[in-house]
């Protein structure tokens, strides 16, 4: 295992921005948990209801049969294994696949599917109710989805997080990258980096055609561009890492010190990695917001860099102290 | 020929475990993340597109491009750098075992299929390193080279005595535990090859559950009227003969875009019965479709069932069975024979079609309606019939049930045929006495059996009862008869979701157990509004008996009023019951004209014999002969 520690965290005195940045998102959490864990667990109840997602499965089936030149040939072949077994696992499989596709779930209610009218109704009551669920969930009214198109939501997306788990995960890097990102190129530059990389990830994630109907929502891509431009910027500079490799003990574990571009190369790698091995349907994370985020923090870096070269000005704010007994510098 | 190197700084295992993390799980993971990435979601489709193996194939493949990768780096570092970036960083270094030889490309590429080889087994030739005096493993050894530190105050002595004698016993430990695994596999690979035959023959079977519809329209008297798929499907399903999943193929892809169709909203009312909601849906929509169809009629049988509404449900029931549809005919047997309306039970029995996959429920239901309405000859014949020709599980139902029924009076037919096949069937099939019913019967074949038909609950000895295997509430109920307390009969009585003939034999073990007056009399209350069907009259003539007994003749007599209207057919021995509790309370002339209904059906109890206890056939003699003295 080897974690960046950089300089840890610092205090609000020294990062107001961070902190700032830190407190808002868990204000929007906080004040939008107990909706969201309302409407969360009436939607998932609603999902979780066999006969609901069987049916919807059926119906999501039917709809790329007849819909053929909107799915890739994946989709074609689940649909007419779905539709000639009986096999519920398949339907329900189907079923779940649907709350994804917002062309169905935009037009699934109106269409007038024949056959079994009293489990149609039944569906469509229970469709309406969970549409009536979405519309008032904190993540879908915040988030990024396919079909709601709005510019404010590039941004309000970033401050949504679906859980606690998700929230820490997200924060505990916010409170370490960005803190160094801070120091280095001031609170407003840090403001900039933030939003334009959120921004621009949830443009890449919606021009990479993997948003659905599900909403996009956290912090994790505007954290990626933080990390990036972090590990841009420093170049070829030391960045402190602790390490363990199997026993605490001299040589096993301890610190170290590696370049910072380390960090993204790792990073951008288990991205891609996990782009490449999760069919779009199914993934539960944003692969592609993170790259584009880790693309945008690259890029700001890299104008930076330029800008100050041409300017001939420091890269590094004279302020931060030096490590005389080390190769690299230290933050 | 080259001697190998004296002896080198060794490098410690340790440092070349930690080399392997480095180069494995940070340096080149992402690396391998990136390579199986590809093949990772090509299993997942897999899995999700088809039953096939290509999941295993697309995992495998990835698997060993990944260890391929492995062997071109560990190949590379080893001949370019004298080691891998780990092992570098660690200061250790990789040379041939002969000092004044360079490790030449194929040699670095051996040593990395040695090693790979090592891996594949499970890292097991790797504890060479604690044994063998240079510390090489089996691709060192393999490939002539060595592993050595640079820097002397990190490298490793050679191992020493403990040390090697601990090797050696893994190696013993590991080699018998790779055997002990081999020789499982070996056999479980058979066991799968068994199972997957008894799979086989499941799946065949299964297939039969469905193949019994065609089978059921090929045997259809008479053939020119025979139904259509679903109406045989429903009257099967309605037997018990076939299962929901039965009934889900014969409806699933030609309801699910087709037109509507009221018997198959009918069938998938049925389909959705643990859902209330859908179900019912489905019930209303019947009508809904069409009106005046049998579908609809049935329908409302159905809620009219769930209403309690027995009038309509039997309106409903009766004009379907008229029409002669089958389905309507089992479900209407099967319904009047738990309100203990026998000769009901018999009519709609004649209207069902006789046919193999039906002759099971037919053959039992039958016994059961023409015992229940003293049929009592008529029913052990077909009883003898029936066991002939039925199968073990339907076999077991028919003995439990006449076991239970001849017996649970008094103890005289415990020798019968009917509990020594259900006892027989027991001792093979232990576990089908969860059941309730089964319980239930061998509670009192064992009462029978092991204490003479003692009836005095409290004279038995109920804590030798074998209760393995018992279903729980059985075993509640024995505790409870086993305690001075009522209370526990009390907490039975009130719980809820009990099955009827459950609550039935509670009140007839209470009844049995206890002398309290004020108890009987609350049950005597409370007895009518909870109970029906054969439980309603089982218990009461349980109170009826019981407050004989105890001279209280004025409650005993309300009993035997509630009972006539009941019983369609009385039965001996309430006759005589109902003719002393009419005496003694007054109710002369009630027990006058019982007494002319009795003797019109049975001898005189002057030349009975006298198979009863003292008691009761001395109460109705001296009542008998007091009527009988009264008339004259």
């Amino acid at each position: 295992m080897i974690i960046p520690f950089i300089n840890g965290i610092i205090g609000f005195r020294r990062v107001p921005v961070t902190w700032c940045l830190f407190l808002l998102n868990v204000l929007v959490f906080v004040f939008t948990y107990q909706l969201s864990d309302k409407y969360q667990t009436e939607i998932e109840r609603l999902i979780d209801d066999d006969n609901y997602s069987r049916y919807q499965g059926l119906l999501f089936s039917r709809y790329i049969q007849d819909n053929p030149s909107r799915y890739p040939a994946s989709y074609t072949q689940m649909a007419s294994l779905a539709l000639n077994s009986s096999a519920d696992q398949r339907r329900e499989m189907m079923g779940g696949l649907a709350m994804r596709d917002s062309h169905f779930l935009s037009q699934a209610a109106e269409i007038d599917w024949a056959g079994d009218q009293v489990l149609r109704s039944w569906w469509k009551e229970k469709f309406l109710l969970l549409n009536d669920y979405k519309n008032r969930h904190p993540s879908y009214m915040l988030g990024i989805t396919e079909s709601e198109f709005k510019w404010d939501r590039f941004i309000t997306y970033q401050f949504s997080h679906s859980g606690i788990e998700h929230l820490v995960g997200n924060m505990l890097f916010l409170l370490i990258f960005s803190s160094a990102v801070e120091l280095m190129v001031g609170g407003l530059g840090l403001l900039v980096v933030y939003l334009f990389s959120g921004a621009f990830a949830g443009l890449f994630f919606l021009l990479m055609q993997d948003a659905s109907a599900i909403p996009l929502i956290g912090a994790s891509g505007a954290v990626s561009g933080i990390m990036a431009f972090f590990c841009v910027y420093m170049g070829q500079r030391g960045v402190r890492y602790i390490y363990f490799l199997f026993w605490p003990s001299k040589g096993y574990a301890g610190i170290v010190y590696l370049p910072a571009w380390v960090t993204l190369i790792l990073w951008a790698a288990s991205d891609l990695s996990g782009l490449m091995a999760t069919p779009a349907a199914f993934g539960g994370v944003a692969y592609t917001a993170h790259l584009g985020g880790e693309i945008c923090g690259a890029l700001a870096a890299l104008i930076l860099i330029v800008l100050r070269k041409t300017q001939n000005k420091e890269l590094l704010p004279v302020v931060l102290p030096i490590d005389s007994k080390s190769n690299f510098t230290q933050l | 020929m080259q001697k190998p190197d004296s002896m080198p700084p060794l490098a410690a295992p340790a440092d070349r475990f930690a080399a392997f993390v480095i180069d494995n799980c940070i340096l080149m993971l992402p690396i391998y993340y990136l390579i199986f990435a590809p093949f990772k979601r090509m299993t997942v489709e897999s899995t999700l597109l088809s039953d096939s193996n290509d999941n295993v194939i697309w995992s495998t493949l990835g698997l060993v491009i990944v260890l391929l990768v492995m062997i071109v780096y560990q190949s590379v570092c080893v001949w370019w750098l004298s080691g891998t970036f780990g092992q570098r960083l660690l200061s250790l270094k990789v040379r041939s075992i002969f000092p004044s030889s360079q490790i030449h490309f194929f040699q670095s590429i051996s040593r990395s299929l040695y090693l790979s080889i090592t891996f594949l087994l499970g890292g097991y030739p790797l504890l060479a390193m604690f044994s063998n005096s240079r510390r090489r493993a089996f691709h060192d050894r393999a490939s002539d080279t060595i592993v050595v530190a640079e820097r002397l105050e990190r490298s490793a002595k050679s191992p020493v005595g403990p040390e090697i004698s601990v090797v050696r016993g893994l190696y013993a430990a590991v080699t018998i535990f790779f055997v002990m695994v081999f020789g499982l596999m070996t056999y479980s690979s058979m066991s799968v090859k068994k199972n997957a035959k008894v799979a086989l023959e499941s799946f065949e079977e299964d297939d039969l559950l469905c193949a019994s519809v065609s089978d059921a329209l090929a045997q259809w008297v008479p053939a020119e009227e025979a139904p259509d798929r679903l109406v045989a499907a429903l009257t099967l399903y309605a037997a018990g003969a076939v299962e929901n999943e039965c009934l889900k193929s014969e409806t699933e892809n030609v309801f699910s875009f087709s037109d509507e169709s009221e018997l198959m909203y009918l069938v998938k009312s049925f389909l959705y019965s643990e859902s209330p909601e859908l179900s019912n849906r489905y019930l209303q929509k019947v009508c809904e479709v069409a009106k005046d169809s049998n579908a609809c009629h049935f329908s409302r049988a159905l809620v009219a069932i769930t209403d309690k509404d027995e009038s309509e449900a039997q309106t409903q029931l009766d004009k379907l069975t008229k029409d002669n549809v089958p389905y309507a005919a089992v479900w209407a047997a099967k319904y009047f024979l738990t309100k203990a309306e026998n000769q009901r039970v018999l009519t709609h029995l004649a209207a069902i079609p006789e046919i193999n996959v039906l002759s099971d429920f037919i053959a039992v239901t039958r016994v059961k309606a023409l015992w229940g309405v003293g049929k009592t000859q008529e029913a052990l014949g077909a009883e003898g019939l029936a066991y002939s020709a039925i199968g073990l599980e339907s076999k077991l139902e028919l003995a439990s049930y006449m076991c239970f029924e001849k017996n649970w009076k008094s103890c005289d037919q415990i020798r019968d045929r009917s509990c020594h096949i259900f006892s027989s069937i027991i001792k093979d099939n232990a576990e089908a006495l969860a059941e309730l019913t089964y319980s239930l019967t061998e509670l009192r074949r064992w009462e029978c059996e092991v204490n003479s038909g003692t009836r005095n609950s409290k004279d038995l000895q109920l804590t030798d009862f074998p209760l393995e295997n018992m279903n729980e509430s059985v075993k509640s109920l024995v505790s409870a008869m086993t305690q001075p307390e009522y209370d526990v009969f009390n907490e039975l009585l009130k719980s809820e979701n009990q099955e009827p003939q459950f609550i039935s034999e509670v009140y007839r073990r209470l009844i049995q157990w206890t002398n309290d007056e004020s108890i009987l009399k609350a049950l005597a209350k409370d007895w009518g509004s909870r109970l029906e069907g054969a439980g309603f009259t089982k218990v009461g003539f349980s109170l009826l008996k019981k407050f004989n007994q105890l001279r209280l003749y004025s409650e005993s007599y309300k009993i035997t009023e509630i009972l006539k209207t009941r019983i369609i057919t009385p039965q001996k021995d309430f006759l005589e019951q109902a003719i002393v509790a009419a005496f003694q309370s007054g109710h002369k002339a009630t027990a006058q004209r019982l007494l002319s209904d009795y003797l019109s059906e049975y001898p005189s109890p002057d030349y009975q014999k006298s198979g009863r206890e003292p008691a009761s056939a001395s109460d109705f003699l001296n009542v008998f002969h007091k009527v009988i003295g009264s008339v004259k």
